[in-house]
């Protein structure tokens, strides 16, 4: 017979068929040359087993986080979608007439209610799939559900309340943070109809910056339980109130749509509607204060409000702490070239260390031993003694 | 481990990650060639494994089934239009390991390059095929599963593959001499 080389790559791997196997075999044995075309072609396995792949330093220090950060997102963005349905009822039923009234020239005042109270449905499923494996498509119909709870309620309760925004305001000064450095990016390549939305919320946030709200991300557990993050969008001019109060109910359905639609591409369809965009850059611009969400589409302005929200907050349990920790990572990756960046590395290392001792998790261990090897490794690290402060305490590795 | 990742927990499941990134971002990488993509590619295998941890028999081995995902993903992202448009990396970040194997000794820093730059000329598909076989020692029915191909095509594409890997690397192989003392082809 001819030398059966295109066969002898599964006999090498013992795959030829039965009725292929004794002609080759015996072939093999009498033929020097295809003696040898085996024997090198187990050599480039063996050579090819013997080429490591290399991922960027630190890559896998960060990376099981991660997932595990993408992870908790389904189960929780439905309750996160009840909410901006009952911020965006508001809107609609509050905002726009008052902006139509107002005409252009004035900005809203301060009073102006731009919050809600849970609708109790939304709450109460929030709770339900916390401690479940729960599939994508549960959240989404809680969503559903919530959303026009939500929606009736808010039609009731559309009053103001300082305390309870400026609360808002600090989650979602967390919940932009996060979705601006997590934004998932394979979904885009996966599901296409998935992928339109998550580019388009992608675009708005490069265009808006923070002077947006999103809803998509949730909230760290414990940090989000005493007050569940609705964020309303600041009170728009006239013109851009209007073009706002449009968007959010379509939009919270679109969600829904989506997550049904596109299970496994849970990253692009999860944020796709949940977002009241829109602020138009014509907005009256004001320091911040309590009981008002982000009043400036100013860069700086927003990344000194985040900031000085970041160092307000005070964990009192682990979940807090990581999420302050995720915060000011998330911080430092955004304004990495900024004057603050080496000191939200620092804050992250050592909310990275409260988490620790407030909750005793492995994983947050391992993360904040992680987070400070980097710290210390790196060329430019001025603020090294108090990295190594923060460590004190913990276990020797 | 994994029962209690598929009960619900997370720090189990973020553990399982831990366990396997290195091997799952391998498998992607060395059929997707950048790092970027192999990332994306990583996280959604997880991801994906998770969602369908449910689904997962415990008394089968987790790494082969997470690679066989991340393969899949791997080749579904050449595929992809997108991917279409953005060039390979002019580095290889494939480097011989020292003491690895039997041949690292041999395996010189520049037949470790002649073999990365052959494994790019591979397509994605016959290097998900190779990778599969080689690194993850699939049978040729687990990796026709895997990539929804038939085992006649796992058979071809593998065969193709290794044929031009050796082509490339005829230098270094010891068969190379002796053809060249004298046996001819």
């Amino acid at each position: 017979m001819s030398h059966p080389r295109e066969r002898l790559s599964a006999f090498l791997d013992g795959e030829l068929p039965v009725s292929e196997l004794s002609e080759v075999e015996s072939h093999v044995r009498a033929c020097p040359e295809c003696a040898r075309e085996i024997e090198d072609l187990s050599a480039v396995d063996t050579m090819a087993r013997g080429l490591a792949v290399e991922a960027p330093a630190g890559y896998f220090d960060t990376l099981p986080a991660r997932v595990r950060a993408r992870v908790r997102r389904p189960r929780r963005w439905g309750p996160m979608a009840a909410w901006a349905a009952a911020a965006a009822a508001v809107l609609v039923v509050v905002v726009t007439p008052l902006t139509l009234d107002r005409a252009a020239s004035t900005p809203p005042a301060r009073s102006l209610p731009v919050q809600a109270e849970p609708a109790p449905v939304a709450k109460s499923q929030a709770d339900a799939p916390a401690s479940t494996m729960a599939p994508v498509a549960a959240p989404a119909a809680n969503a559903a559900a919530g959303a026009s709870a939500a929606r009736r309620q808010a039609d009731e309760q559309a009053q103001g309340g300082e305390e309870q925004a400026r609360a808002k305001q600090e989650v979602s000064s967390r919940l932009v943070a996060r979705d601006r450095v997590e934004a998932p990016k394979l979904a885009k390549k996966e599901a296409p109809a998935a992928s339109e939305a998550d580019r388009g919320r992608r675009d708005t946030a490069d265009t808006l910056a923070f002077g947006e709200s999103t809803t998509a991300t949730p909230a760290p557990p414990a940090a989000a339980a005493p007050a569940a993050p609705a964020f309303a969008p600041p009170p728009p001019t006239a013109g851009a109130g209007t073009a706002t109060a449009a968007v959010p109910s379509p939009s919270a359905d679109k969600v829904v749509t989506g997550a049904a639609a596109e299970p496994d591409a849970e990253g692009g369809a999860r944020p796709a509607g949940t977002r009241t965009a829109g602020l138009a850059g014509s907005r009256e611009r004001k320091p911040p204060t309590p009981g008002r969400a982000y009043a400036t589409t100013d860069p700086a302005r927003l990344a000194d409000e985040r900031y000085q929200s970041l160092l307000d907050q005070r964990p009192a349990t682990a979940a807090d702490a990581r999420a302050l920790r995720d915060g000011w990572e998330a911080f430092a990756r955004d304004q990495a070239s900024g004057p603050r960046a080496d000191e939200a590395r620092v804050r992250a290392v050592e909310a990275g260390a409260t988490a620790w001792r407030l909750g005793g998790d492995a994983a947050d261990l391992a993360r904040v031993r992680a987070a400070a090897r980097t710290y210390l490794a790196a060329e430019s690290a001025p603020q090294r003694e108090r990295v190594r402060a923060a460590l004190e305490g913990l276990p020797p590795e | 481990m994994l029962a209690r990742a598929r009960a619900g927990d997370l720090l189990a499941f973020e553990e399982i990650v831990k366990r396997y990134q290195r091997r799952v971002y391998g498998t992607a990488f060395r059929i997707v060639r950048r790092h970027d993509v192999a990332d994306d590619v990583v996280q959604e295998a997880f991801l994906r494994a998770h969602q369908a941890l449910g689904r997962f028999d415990l008394a089968r081995p987790f790494g082969p089934w997470i690679c066989r995902i991340a393969a899949n993903l791997s080749v579904n992202h050449v595929r992809s239009p997108l991917s279409r448009e953005e060039a390979l990396p002019e580095t290889h970040a494939e480097t011989p390991v020292p003491g690895g194997s039997p041949l690292a000794g041999v395996l010189d820093i520049e037949a470790g390059e002649e073999l990365a730059r052959a494994m790019e000329s591979l397509s994605a598909e016959q290097r998900a095929v190779f990778v599969l076989r080689v690194f993850e020692e699939l049978s040729y029915k687990e990796i026709a599963q895997s990539l929804e191909i038939s085992v006649g095509t796992v058979m071809s594409r593998l065969s193709r593959a290794r044929e031009r890997l050796r082509a490339a690397l005829v230098p270094y192989l010891g068969a190379a001499a002796r053809r060249a003392e004298g046996a001819g082809r």
